[in-house]
């Protein structure tokens, strides 16, 4: 363990500290270095991790490869699809490979040190949480879990166990995120009462009814180990691969596929934590001849608009955070100019900052930042760089979290962040599930005060056999 | 309010027998009513018709018009309402009440051949259509309406009168909405080709729309939700919704307008663009210059379940209705007709009435029109008022066609500025045989 104290001298570690002196004021980041709370299992910086990764066959891929990469030993991959699988149990041979995570982490229980999980968001919980009960470092993709109350528990369980976490949402360890805050700090814009974020997706099927069809599980496929907690249901197509992400029952909609990125920033920026209410507007779909409406509470709607309001927080006034997606923009603000693309082109979406003085724009990621109109831009004299900078930006994320795992501080997007700003986002679900309602929410209570019916989303009852 | 509704939108206030117009009936004589399009909403015009002599009824569908034609037993029946005028010259007035994509060559035959007529919402398909009724109607001088019959309302009036009188101060934000559609849009041509009922007229309930194979996605009721022959869930009830923030605020031609879209996907990452149909759900922007002594406005339309912010006062155990109209004043908000909060709205004394009452309010809109035919003053919803309302509505409906795109409008010349390719859609060519 003392081994980390080496990495700490260094002058990338200073900055690092001061940047997590700002950010514990935006979301609470742990700024002690792991190692000196004792944690379990962190490595020096000159001996390699050994990774498992839990859903190796989707964007489980992409973490794995950047692991590998950074130097460190992918020692065991888990799909419960083994034809999705196998792609990637190709390119490490010499990793242990299996379907069922819970069968993993017990048999290489000695040889993992970190666990990368990239399952559908149903199952994030239940993997995740395995893992840190067993002392394991969690690197967990957006959204850390589908509902408030998992995120609630992770987080605690990564506080309790002392692991190293990082959520996945990977425009966090970037460039762009970093300029909003410091230019939202420095004044740039004034007070922000008002935020607008909007994303193309759902680039998949919402809106829909559950399919009647029962096609045969295609072999190799582990379906009940797919379905996991949620309430069992035949398999179909219209779920897995990639499109679990509209059905209520196992994916989190646009909303929680975007936001987690899109957000970022806001949440970041604004040190957001709790709203004290949303509301959300659905798009209806009617079938065939008309009057029936289609999907509803099945999947999430085909667009959506989710109105959060937060309260006054540490100098800064209530702010309204709206959210857009589904094809559905906010109103253009005047001062973009006229030809000139929201978000400046970037089809993921954006987000526009309203201050009192003036307007910022982004797109995904908090990418590009620029106040607008061009001019005021060009005006700018922009503030030091505060905060540090991660190395190689978003492709570094992963790295961000190894260099947590070898005793360096908290990786920047730790569950300590992550978890409340997974917690907003995905209570956004609940107004989504109960349109129209003004939603009153207690986020330390995980509460919505004023309607029962809407807490109904707030923990989702597990399927035998499944606890958290 | 004369005055008042002649600067809203030039209503004719001379009563028609003085201008010695076509075909004005003496107060104490019946009129001669034709309908076109008996089946679904003429159905309901007709109810209200039944004081006067109902002497003709049309439709392309004897079977959905079967029952009303059952009823009206001493009118002639047609199925082609070119027929019918030509055949039967004594008709004074025909209402209509077909879809959206035949009102226009349908109400400008009638009012060619001299007849007062009252259209259904809205007014016509395109705004090429829309402002050349509105100069037939001015030319032949008939008595017009369009079946918006909420304007014949007490709710509207007072509206009017409360925002005349500063209620809410200055408005610079209306945001309209309605729940529907309530027919599937978002969705592809069907490719089945089921035969045409033997009862139905495929080719004249095409009229000037292009020709397609005949399906039941499309008639009866369907026709909506398909670019080809509705104008979607705006047009379907912007011409109501709408209809209180024209005449309250005096809107005439928006400077621009811009609309986003619900996108579907079938498959991943594979959107599907709204070719054929409306979207399922949308927002439409407009912006509106300044008008007289009131400032530049912004309209938002939501429709397909989208719905506006809540109004900061609206009380929050309310939730807004299905479809409904907020003002944003300087001073104060009015939520779907009332102030808000309610507390507000109970302390307000409402100014005395100023706009004269249709008798009966929005159950005689058609009655407010037999007046009119018969020399009394322009009927409420006359199309110098109506034409210029369905125009705005339909530019939302143009906007829809290319979303996420700003248009900006050129009312007076009906021309799109800055996108030339959506000028297409301002009019549309008519199939042989067809014209206006």
């Amino acid at each position: 363990m003392n081994n980390g104290k080496d990495s700490k001298k260094s002058k990338n570690e200073i900055s690092r500290r001061q940047l997590l002196g700002s950010a514990v004021a935006a979301g609470a980041f742990t700024i002690v270095p792991s190692y000196v709370l004792g944690a379990n299992g962190q490595k020096p910086p000159s001996e390699k991790l050994n990774i498992a990764t839990i859903g190796a066959g989707g964007m489980g891929r992409g973490n794995t490869r950047r692991c590998a990469d950074a130097g460190e030993n992918i020692v065991a991959l888990c799909d419960v699809d083994e034809k999705k699988g196998a792609l990637v149990y190709a390119e490490y041979p010499k990793a242990k490979t299996y379907k069922d995570f819970r069968k993993m982490l017990e048999m290489e229980k000695n040889n993992i040190d970190a666990v990368i999980v990239a399952t559908p968001d149903h199952t994030h919980a239940v993997a995740a949480m395995m893992a840190i009960k067993m002392g394991k470092h969690v690197y967990c993709q957006k959204p850390m879990t589908r509902t408030v109350y998992e995120a609630r528990m992770l987080t605690e369980a990564a506080r309790e166990h002392k692991v190293v976490t990082q959520m996945g949402n990977q425009g966090h360890s970037g460039e762009g995120i970093r300029l909003v805050c410091e230019w939202i700090w420095a004044d740039a814009i004034g007070p922000v009462r008002e935020v607008h974020a909007w994303t193309n997706r759902p680039v998949w099927a919402q809106g829909i009814d559950r399919p009647k069809d029962t096609p045969p599980v295609p072999e190799g496929m582990d379906w009940d180990l797919w379905i996991g907690p949620s309430p069992m249901r035949p398999y179909n197509p219209a779920y897995h691969p990639f499109a679990w992400r509209a059905w209520v029952d196992f994916g989190s909609g646009a909303l929680g596929d975007m936001a987690c990125h899109i957000l970022d920033p806001a949440f970041w920026a604004l040190k957001l934590k709790y709203p004290v209410s949303v509301e959300a507007s659905t798009s209806t779909r009617m079938a065939g001849t008309g009057w029936d409406k289609v999907g509803v509470r099945e999947t999430y709607p085909q667009a959506s608009i989710v109105r959060y309001k937060f309260p006054a927080r540490e100098g800064m006034p209530e702010v309204k955070v709206n959210w857009y997606d589904g094809g559905i923009m906010p109103a253009r603000p005047e001062e973009l100019e006229p030809g000139r693309r929201m978000a400046f082109g970037d089809p993921d979406g954006g987000v526009l900052f309203v201050g009192d003085k003036g307007k910022l724009m982004c797109g995904c990621y908090g990418s590009n930042p620029r106040l607008i109109p061009e001019k005021k831009m060009e005006e700018y004299k922009r503030p030091a760089k505060t905060l540090p900078r991660v190395d190689e930006g978003t492709d570094g994320h992963e790295k961000n979290w190894i260099e947590a795992c070898k005793g360096g501080p908290a990786a920047d997007s730790n569950f300590e962040y992550s978890g409340p700003f997974t917690e907003t986002v995905v209570m956004g679900n609940l107004a989504m599930l109960n349109p129209y309602e003004l939603l009153e929410w207690d986020g330390e209570k995980m509460k919505v005060t004023n309607n029962d019916k809407a807490n109904e989303f707030v923990k989702s009852p597990y399927r035998e056999g499944w606890v958290l | 309010m004369a005055g008042a509704a002649t600067a809203v939108a030039g209503f004719t206030i001379v009563p028609r027998h003085v201008l010695g117009g076509v075909g004005f009936k003496a107060p104490s004589e019946k009129l001669n009513i034709a309908c076109v399009g008996i089946g679904g909403q003429g159905k309901e015009n007709l109810r209200k018709s039944e004081g006067e002599n109902i002497v003709a009824l049309c439709d392309v569908d004897w079977e959905f018009a079967a029952p009303v034609f059952a009823a009206y037993p001493n009118a002639k029946k047609y199925k082609d309402y070119r027929k019918m005028l030509e055949e039967q010259k004594d008709i004074d007035g025909v209402i209509i009440a077909t879809p959206d994509h035949t009102h226009a060559v349908i109400a400008m035959a009638a009012m060619k051949a001299g007849k007062h007529v009252y259209v259904q919402k809205p007014l016509t398909w395109s705004i090429d259509e829309a402002r050349k009724l509105t100069e037939t109607a001015r030319q032949t001088k008939v008595a017009t309406q369009m079946g918006n019959q909420g304007h014949s309302g007490e709710e509207i009036r007072v509206l009017c009168e409360m925002i005349w009188s500063g209620a809410i101060g200055k408005v610079r934000e209306v945001h309209a909405w309605t729940d529907r559609p309530y027919w599937a849009q978002g969705i592809l041509r069907p490719t089945e080709t089921p035969p045409v009922p033997a009862t139905l007229d495929w080719e004249n309930w095409i009229g000037p729309a292009p020709s397609r194979a005949y399906n039941p996605a499309y008639h009866p009721f369907v026709w909506r939700g398909w670019l080809d022959f509705g104008t979607g869930s705006l047009g379907d009830m912007g011409c109501h919704i709408m209809d209180h923030a024209f005449w309250a605020l005096k809107l005439g031609h928006p400077t621009s307008v811009q609309a986003d879209n619900a996108l579907r996907c079938v498959k991943m990452w594979e959107k599907v663009e709204n070719k054929e149909t409306y979207p399922d759900a949308s927002i439409v922007r407009y912006e509106f210059p300044a008008r007289g002594d009131m400032p530049p406005v912004r309209l938002t339309w939501y429709d397909g379940g989208l719905k506006p912010p809540r109004p900061a006062e609206l009380e929050k155990e309310r939730t807004l209705s299905g479809s409904g109209a907020i003002f944003i004043g300087d001073k104060g908000t009015i939520v779907e007709g009332r102030i808000v909060p309610e507390t507000k709205m109970q302390e307000y004394k409402k100014p005395a009435p100023s706009i004269p009452r249709v008798k009966e309010g929005a159950d005689g809109h058609e009655q407010n029109w037999f007046d009119a035919c018969r020399g009394g003053p322009a009927a409420c919803s006359n199309f110098e008022y109506a034409g210029p309302l369905t125009e705005v509505v339909l530019l939302g409906t143009v906007a829809n066609r290319i979303p996420g795109k700003v248009l900006e409008w050129d009312g007076p010349n009906m021309k799109i500025t800055n996108v030339p390719e959506a000028n297409d859609l301002i009019s549309r060519k008519y199939r042989a045989g067809w014209s206006l």
